[in-house]
């Protein structure tokens, strides 16, 4: 690298409002809080003067100046290398912090995710932000509050056991009138002290060690529904997204993309409107001065590909998974011998279930900023992981990783790796070929065609039964076509093939006490990719990656087998359940739901005709979180029409930071659910994807979102464990085993729309 | 000629071409936040804005067809309230209230729409049923699943205009 990024664009957005370069002055001695409303406060910073040598390869978790800063004002900022991702990240963890510091909540903000300025705590994903990167920030405040404690004991002269800390003031216990603030201490100066640390945070294994923290009792800021600090701007148009980045001197750019994944770019024609073409082999765009123009621009240009059509057909997706060599196969449980029991069962049930390919489906497009030159590269983000999509772009770039900068920003709800990665490492390559920023804005069809996909299942199920109508044996095994990466496609179009970690792995127990059980994955590369060097239809994580899919199939078939041993579906699983957490949060919804005991599906009271009624109910464990769901729906038995009318859910993730954001998150992710379970399918032909738009993949509309009562079972004492994720687990199987309740029909394929229903009821009447 | 536009109370002369659609006017030379790209085909309302105050898709409408007209934006909400009912402009309107006081965005990106529709709704129909806001609201979409939070704001907000 010869000169210094000096000049480094300033983000335009908003300049006059604050001052970005004194906020982001962390490498220094100096951190000066910018005093702005927390609701416009974005994530990252952009200005700086630093220069790329001033960047860091690594954020060392060690020093407590990583973590935690006080400003002179008495304010703090926390510094995270996780996002706010809808969930409310942005809120909770200033309560985690200001809990520890004795600080107000309001003066704690938090920075997040600046590859050069925060800690690499993994990426945001898994519901395992407060569940894992939550303690790594609890105990640095914990140090930092014991750092300021030590300080202020030389400077009081009394020793830490005599002192106390209200509102960020120490003051001596044995006389209040001699106090000291921590703005005093060490406000707008670094602490300079080292905690220690073990494992790394990239791999989700840091532990940070030090100070004892508070113990659960003494909280009074967690565990408060504080309002989440991310909404008074998100409600005005003052928040700060992505797509909200704009940077002096930026060219607005669009990417073209192949009409197959393996089709070669032949030729293309001149571009309208003043815009320019950026070329590198197969990767394309266009870029112009004017937004407008490069839209239409990219829609107009000419351009001639070659065919490729290395796609399954669509109607023989799931034979294809199951003829496709496996590239691991993994015994992910295995309790006595399930073969053996199976075989001499005396009652034995049998069944096949399958998920289709699901879109993330954000209503923002990806978008992202990149301002490449003098061989290194300062990216504004809306990614999920910093660090992984540094690892991207350094590799798409050619360029060491310490040369590659990300600041990220709050991008649409993502629910996983949706396009913001791959925008990000377009809007670099562009950036690179032409010496200028560029701002990459994907298209609604560029989002819904090449944001990665969540992948197909298939699952085959065996259960036996003993002539009590208990449950001896069970095999579940699920293949998967994802397989550890997600492919980055501008950077394979360009011929400099980046991947992003992905790991799709079942880990999802068996709930229930049975004697002989195993669980086997099948995992595969993604569809498609053999017939196309490694590039199929692109997987990556979507909200509950397998384990959506893996728990409507074993939840669903557990209903099977309750219906074959005559049991009520809720006094079977009670019957199995050893876990009294478990058990609590089905006991919690069978009584708010005013579940009756009876087995499904009561033949009595089923409607031949007209409009059927019904309730499932299901169970699920995901890291350590225990969710249970009762689901009421009506079934058209003309139409086919399945209603969702309303869920009842519970919840027991331990230690809940803030139980008015988490009912929401709950509530919402409810909603979201019902919606994958009933409308969601990626199609695609024999080149692409072709579901490109919201008519294409319809997602729910208010008139069929139900009504949701989430029951979360307080649990202070135990860790916090995850949220975002767990309670979809058991949405789609509650759904499918209500409709069996309903109509005597199973539902065992997603997404459960009228057509299928109808034709299960046609073979019913046959 | 430059297109001369009305935005919340302020004229702007429009650097555009006239077939360019109003989002990108208010976003890229007014710097507005509040309307979103969503999907440019009218699909999904995160665009929406007010004119002359009825709910359209900015996404889809050419600058030209807007002159002479109101354009008002989620920016702009707190002083076409303040203007009806002689309140403070720097109090929020009381749909943004609701809206806070419900808690209602996840990653709020379709929010803009969703309250640009409520207020219009509101001002058609000061007390709509649980029925007629969803039909009201059925044309915009949220990915996170904040429906049921939405219908309890409008809710809230029609008893506090009371």
């Amino acid at each position: 690298m010869t000169t210094s990024l000096q000049q480094t664009a300033s983000v335009a957005v908003e300049e006059k409002t604050f001052d970005r370069s004194d906020f982001l002055r962390g490498g220094g001695a100096l951190i000066v809080a910018a005093g702005l409303p927390v609701a416009v406060w974005p994530s990252g910073a952009g200005a700086t003067s630093e220069t790329p040598q001033a960047w860091p390869a690594e954020v060392d978790p060690s020093k407590l100046d990583s973590w935690l800063a006080i400003h002179a004002d008495g304010t703090v900022t926390a510094f995270t290398g996780k996002m706010e991702n809808s969930q409310g990240n942005r809120t909770a963890i200033p309560q985690i912090v200001a809990e520890e510091l004795d600080v107000p909540v309001a003066n704690v903000r938090v920075l997040m995710g600046d590859t050069a300025r925060t800690v690499d705590q993994g990426s945001t994903v898994g519901s395992l932000t407060i569940r894992l990167a939550g303690p790594q920030l609890r105990q640095a405040a914990a140090d930092g509050r014991q750092a300021l404690l030590a300080l202020a004991a030389t400077r009081l002269g009394v020793p830490v056991s005599g002192l106390s800390v209200k509102n960020g003031v120490v003051s001596a216990l044995s006389d209040a009138s001699r106090h000291v603030s921590y703005a005093e201490l060490v406000g707008g100066r670094l602490f300079g002290v080292t905690i220690p640390v073990q494992g790394s945070g990239r791999g989700f294994g840091l532990a940070l060690g030090g100070a004892q923290p508070k113990a659960p009792s003494e909280y009074t800021v967690v565990g408060q529904s504080v309002p989440r600090v991310d909404i008074p701007g998100k409600v005005t148009g003052q928040y700060f997204y992505i797509q909200d980045v704009r940077v002096p001197g930026m060219l607005h750019g669009r990417v073209i993309r192949p009409p197959g994944l393996g089709s070669q770019l032949l030729s293309y024609g001149k571009p309208s409107h003043g815009a320019r073409v950026v070329r590198l082999k197969n990767f394309l765009g266009v870029v112009a001065e004017s937004e407008w123009d490069a839209i239409r621009a990219a829609r107009e240009l000419k351009v001639q590909w070659s065919n490729w059509a290395g796609l399954p057909t669509m109607d023989k997706l799931y034979s294809y998974i199951l003829d496709t060599p496996n590239v691991q196969d993994a015994v992910v449980s295995n309790v006595g011998d399930a073969a053996n029991a199976l075989a001499n069962a005396p009652r034995s049930v049998n069944a096949s279930y399958t998920t289709p390919i699901q879109t993330h489906g954000s209503i923002g497009p990806s978008c992202a900023v990149a301002d490449v030159k003098d061989g290194a590269a300062t990216v504004w983000s809306g990614t999920q992981g910093p660090n992984d999509v540094r690892s991207a772009v350094s590799s798409a770039l050619g360029f060491p990783l310490a040369n590659v900068r990300i600041f990220t920003f709050d991008a649409s709800g993502n629910y996983g790796r949706n396009g913001a990665d791959m925008a990000t490492v377009d809007a670099a390559l562009m950036s690179q070929i032409l010496g200028r920023p560029v701002r990459v804005q994907w298209s609604r069809q560029d989002e819904h065609g090449w944001d990665p996909k969540g992948p197909a299942t298939v699952h085959q199920l065996q259960g036996g039964l003993d002539s009590h109508g208990n449950i001896i044996g069970w095999q579940h095994e699920a293949w998967i076509p994802a397989f550890f990466e997600t492919t980055v496609i501008g950077s394979v179009l360009a011929g400099r093939t980046a991947r992003l970690p992905s790991i799709h792995l079942w880990e999802d127990p068996i709930l229930y006490n049975i004697p002989a059980s195993r669980q086997v994955a099948h995992y595969q590369g993604d569809i498609g990719s053999a017939q196309n060097n490694g590039v199929g239809l692109i997987s990556a994580w979507v909200r509950s990656p397998v384990q959506l899919q893996a728990t409507f199939a074993s939840e669903s078939f557990f209903d099977e087998l309750a219906a074959a041993a005559g049991a009520d579906p809720v006094a079977l699983r009670l019957r199995g359940l050893t876990d009294p957490r478990m058990i609590a949060v089905l006991q919690a919804v069978t009584k708010a739901s005013k579940w009756q005991t009876r087995p499904s599906s009561s033949a009595k009271l089923r409607a031949t005709s007209g409009i059927a009624r019904g309730r499932g109910v299901a169970t699920s464990l995901r890291g350590g979180t225990y969710n249970a769901a009762v689901a009421d729906v009506e079934v058209d038995r003309k139409t086919g029409r399945i209603r969702v009318n309303h869920i009842v859910v519970a919840q027991d993730n331990g230690l809940t930071i803030n139980p008015r954001a988490v009912k929401l998150g709950i509530e919402a992710g409810v909603v979201q659910t019902v919606s994958r379970t009933l409308y969601e399918q990626v199609t695609f032909d024999r080149s692409n994807v072709t579901s490109l738009d919201w008519h294409a993949y319809p997602i729910i509309r208010f008139k069929d979102a139900p009504t949701v009562e989430v029951i979360l079972l307080n649990n202070p004492g135990l860790p916090a464990t995850g949220s975002g994720e767990p309670s979809v687990n058991p949405i789609a199987p509650a759904i499918g085993n209500a409709v069996f309740d309903a109509t005597g029909v199973r539902v065992r394929s997603l997404p459960m729309r009228p057509s299928w229903v109808r034709a299960a009821f046609a073979q019913q009447r046959a | 000629m430059a297109i001369t536009i009305n935005v919340n109370g302020l004229r702007h002369s429009a650097k555009a071409t006239a077939d360019t659609p109003l989002l990108y006017v208010l976003r890229d030379e007014l710097k507005l936040r509040g309307p979103k790209f969503g999907c440019g085909l009218a699909q999904c309302g995160a665009c929406a804005v007010l004119l002359d105050g009825q709910e359209i898709r900015s996404c889809v409408t050419p600058v030209a067809a807007v002159m002479g007209r109101r354009v008002t934006t989620l920016e702009g909400l707190p002083a076409l309230n303040a203007g009806r009912k002689g309140t403070s402009a720097a109090a929020l309107h009381p749909v943004q209230q609701a809206w806070i006081d419900e808690q209602v965005p996840q990653c709020g990106y379709c929010q803009n729409g969703m309250i640009i529709q409520a207020v219009a709704l509101l001002d058609h129909t000061p007390h709509p049923s649980d029925a007629l806001i969803k039909t009201a609201m059925n044309a915009h979409l949220c990915r996170c699943g904040t429906h049921n939070a939405i219908v309890r704001a409008i809710k809230r907000a029609a008893k506090a205009t009371a």
